[in-house]
């Protein structure tokens, strides 16, 4: 437990002295909700989510989370990955009394350290200003939706960097596929109001599972399909997970 | 007898290429043990697999008796590694901040950290970059602060790849002279390298990897014995053609006293007496050459993995 620790400590202090972290953290997410939303919700009228209406920026919020969180970790901790692996440092590491499962634990550890304080921040941010009314059970699904959904991404981030050692590839691949994977969610629009086959699209995309987690908890909305969703989810991330740990323990990773 | 490093068989087989195949060698406690070769040789990749770092497709890695693969940390809570690549640092962080976590990762409480982490940096004359960004370094000065944090530690078993690289040769030398100075705590080193130099400086015992295969292994004093006589000329002859070198090898393979020739870039002539250069000179004359250099010396490690390589081209 010595080595994960220590390992914790290193990702956490990486994170803290890397320039792009502000940015990333706080100041892009902030466009969002104090540019666009706003100009939005102008724009747009309020949405239907159950039997209540929102409005716009409140709809969007856990969508712009959950994108954050997604950033996070690839930025945070799947670029420290690629960067490990192509300084030595992995290498290096290995050579020392910590096991490659220590390591991963600390990079999932470390990633969802960085998605609670960052979507608290934000949460907080929101209530000010947009006025969340927030319940305990609402906050708790909240913050297990942000838990479940940064274990969810790095591990299939993970499993795809143990496929793939040249960043390069790995880099297009994410450009490649995460603009459809944002706008085919269910982020800025109710899966209702989506035409076929897009909102079949919408309901298999797994960012639509961790927003639909964050809307629930966010908005205190719990119908039958929400709760399901949130069951369904949490199944999936212990399996991709597992897989993950797997595919991790199982591959040299190196370059 | 329990060695601190066994390699037993050891194989690694990458996609078209088998990297390590079959190698054996044992290192004593206290002993620094060189493995040597070109780049490309199997070095790296044997020892990420004595660090545990891979697995090999076949034999076994022991380290103080644990195969490395099954063994727990405790076995690797008494090993250093200086990996080949000098940015293997965390490179937003200080020197310092690079030091403490490296001691943390050992378990080393905070005092002792601070006590050793001080104690390196004035060993290694970095004292001044305790407080710079790792990433703002040259290679060379990274190298340096990889090297001060492997003896952090005060590990029994030290696994130096390539330990010198990058470093201007005031470091190179001061670092040899650390490298000596831990083996009086009975502290046991195994270093890769391919500068002859740093290896005769420092092994006791040498192994010369070539091509994944181990072609010989032993003290530097047996390694020498393999070859002719312990006095070389080494012989540079201007405007020469591969065809022409096999003339001019085999006009002074006659001469009487020459007991064998090397032909690496230049012709090292193994000879009984250095008296032997005026004949050489004049054949070299006589078959139309003109020297370009010529220099007598005693026989080296060099020579000795010049005279293996030939051997195994030809």
């Amino acid at each position: 437990m010595n080595g994960t620790l220590a390992l914790f400590y290193r990702e956490m202090k990486i994170w803290t002295r890397r320039p792009v972290v502000p940015f990333l953290t706080f100041i892009s997410p902030l466009t969002y909700f104090l540019i666009f939303g706003p100009v939005l919700s102008t724009l747009i009228p309020p949405v239907k989510v159950g039997e209540v209406s929102v409005e716009y920026i409140v709809f969007i919020s856990p969508g712009i989370l959950t994108i954050l969180m997604l950033n996070t970790c690839i930025m945070s901790s799947l670029m420290t990955l690629f960067l490990d692996r192509r300084s030595g440092m992995f290498e290096f590491l290995m050579g020392c009394p910590v096991s490659k499962l220590a390591y991963l634990l600390a990079r999932f550890m470390a990633s969802i350290s960085q998605t609670v304080l960052q979507t608290s921040v934000l949460l907080l941010l929101g209530c000010v200003v947009f006025r969340f009314s927030l319940s305990l059970v609402g906050v708790l699904t909240f913050f297990t939706g942000v838990i479940l959904g940064t274990i969810f991404f790095l591990s299939v981030m993970l499993i795809i960097a143990t496929k793939i050692t040249d960043q390069d590839t790995f880099n297009a691949l994410l450009n490649f596929s995460m603009p459809p994977l944002i706008f085919t969610s269910t982020a800025f629009y109710s899966v209702q109001l989506l035409p076929e086959p897009l909102a079949t699209v919408a309901k298999v995309n797994p960012l639509s599972y961790v927003i639909e987690f964050l809307r629930a908890g966010l908005l205190n909305i719990f119908t039958d399909s929400t709760i399901f969703t949130i069951l369904f989810f949490i199944v999936i991330t212990f399996a991709i997970c597992l897989a993950s740990i797997i595919a991790f323990l199982r591959s040299e990773m190196l370059r | 007898m329990t060695y601190v490093v066994e390699a037993r068989g050891l194989k690694k087989v990458y996609p078209n290429v088998t990297a390590v195949d079959n190698v054996s060698f044992s290192v004593d406690k206290g002993e620094i043990f060189g493995l040597l070769g070109p780049n490309g040789a199997g070095k790296t990749t044997t020892l990420r697999m004595l660090t545990g770092v891979i697995r090999p497709d076949g034999g076994v890695a022991l380290v103080m008796g644990e195969d490395i693969q099954k063994a727990d940390s405790k076995i690797k809570q008494r090993i250093g590694v200086v990996p080949q690549n000098e940015m293997a640092l965390e490179l937003f962080l200080t020197v310092q901040d690079n030091l403490d976590i490296y001691g943390k990762i050992r378990g080393l409480p905070k005092q002792e950290r601070l006590r050793r982490i001080g104690k390196v940096l004035e060993l290694f004359e970095i004292k001044d970059l305790e407080k710079r960004i790792v990433d703002t370094l040259s290679p060379g000065l990274m190298r340096r602060v990889q090297i001060a944090r492997a003896f952090l530690d005060e590990s029994e078993l030290l696994f130096l790849d390539e330990p010198s690289l990058g470093l201007d040769p005031y470091a190179r030398r001061k670092l040899w002279e650390v490298i000596r100075s831990v083996l009086s705590n009975g502290t046991t080193i195994f270093l890769t390298s391919h500068s002859m130099e740093e290896v005769e400086a420092l092994c006791l015992r040498i192994a010369i990897i070539d091509r994944g295969k181990i072609i010989t292994l032993g003290s530097l004093q047996r390694l020498k014995s393999t070859l002719p006589t312990t006095k070389v000329i080494e012989l540079s002859v201007a405007d020469i053609n591969e065809e022409r070198v096999s003339e001019l090898k085999n006009a002074l393979t006659n001469l009487s006293g020459m007991k064998g020739v090397c032909t690496a870039g230049a012709l090292f002539l193994y000879v009984e007496d250095y008296l032997i250069a005026d004949d050489i000179a004049r054949t070299v004359t006589s078959s139309g050459f003109r020297i370009a250099k010529m220099i007598s010396r005693e026989t080296t490690l060099e020579d000795v993995y010049l005279r293996l390589a030939e051997k195994r081209f030809e």
